[in-house]
């Protein structure tokens, strides 16, 4: 567990709807661009510190240490060398001051367990549930899903 | 990049009521009342609960949007591979995100003609009027351990293990 303080917190502000939507929108491509730094404060800076986080492989963590600690572990081995790349994103409020957005992403790169890059391509949705907390939006929950090739 | 806002759909804020609360027993049995019929092969009683726009992105990752495309899509899964599944919910947390917006996690096991999976269920809910409405569901399943490898992928693991410690050897 991380004991450092939490740190590079950008949460979104809200001013009107019309902004709200356009920062909401811009989350997934934050993530992915923080991700590709391999700065996990960065990529999970918009998130709530009590927020969960369920990977592809339906592993959970619980909290903004948790999750931000197992990805820069995370970051050093597997995906030490992987690009994310968002495809698509659609947004959709639940109520006023709620929402989710799907994205739809790219990852290539993986690193395998003796350290070699892999060619394979992988594919999937990611999840991220928003709310509004005072005058900044924060995810409460993101799920992810591999995209199974058929 | 689509916006699919609920702007014609959007449900009318409930009248306040002093003391009034929604009970968490309803967001929880969102999960269960899932399951009971999945276990029926009630598919439409499954999804009773879904709101007529909601998302679903299954295991597999594929998505579905729409009440009408999720049904009919579990309609053919129930003839087919979902014929003898048997689904339990083993744990459910809920999350009160906004007074009304909540997130019910189910964490679920599945026995199938394949064997047994595992996953977590994320349902996003939304209160309308005097109910809880699922406007969004995504699913994953975990990753089976190394002890529930089945048997062909047991053979690589094995494979790899030895090229490691002749890697490691002197």
């Amino acid at each position: 567990m991380r004991s450092t303080p939490r740190k590079h917190v950008h949460a979104y502000v809200s001013r009107s709807g019309v902004e709200r939507n356009t920062l909401v929108s811009h989350l997934p491509h934050r993530f992915a661009e923080a991700w590709n730094r391999h700065d996990m404060d960065a990529a999970f800076a918009d998130f709530h510190d009590d927020a969960e986080f369920v990977d592809v492989d339906g592993e959970r963590y619980s909290g903004w240490e948790e999750i931000t600690a197992k990805h820069a572990e995370l970051h050093e081995t597997i995906f030490a060398h992987c690009a994310l790349t968002i495809d698509e994103i659609r947004i959709r409020l639940i109520t006023v001051d709620s929402a989710y957005v799907h994205a739809d992403w790219t990852m290539r790169g993986l690193t395998d367990g003796p350290g070699a890059v892999q060619n394979e391509v992988l594919h999937g949705t990611l999840i991220f549930v928003v709310a509004r907390q005072g005058t900044t939006w924060r995810v409460f929950a993101a799920q992810n899903t591999e995209r199974v090739s058929v | 990049m689509h916006y699919a806002l609920y702007h014609g759909s959007a449900p009318a804020r409930p009248p306040r009521i002093a003391g009034e609360r929604i009970h968490p027993a309803m967001l929880h049995q969102i999960p269960l009342r899932f399951a009971r019929a999945w276990n029926r092969h009630d598919v439409a009683a499954a999804f009773a609960d879904f709101d007529a726009n909601a998302d679903y992105v299954d295991v597999d990752g594929m998505q579905m949007h729409g009440h009408g495309v999720i049904v009919a899509r579990h309609v053919t899964l129930h003839e087919t591979v979902y014929a003898k599944s048997l689904l339990r919910i083993d744990h459910v947390d809920l999350r009160r995100t906004t007074a009304d917006s909540a997130l019910v996690r189910a964490d679920w096991t599945m026995k199938t003609s394949d064997g047994v999976r595992r996953g977590t269920l994320l349902f996003v809910a939304a209160r309308r009027r005097d109910a809880w409405c699922v406007v969004s569901a995504q699913n994953t399943e975990e990753a089976p351990d190394v002890a529930e490898i089945p048997h062909e992928r047991g053979l690589t693991c094995t494979w790899f293990a030895a090229e490691r410690y002749a890697l490691d050897a002197p």
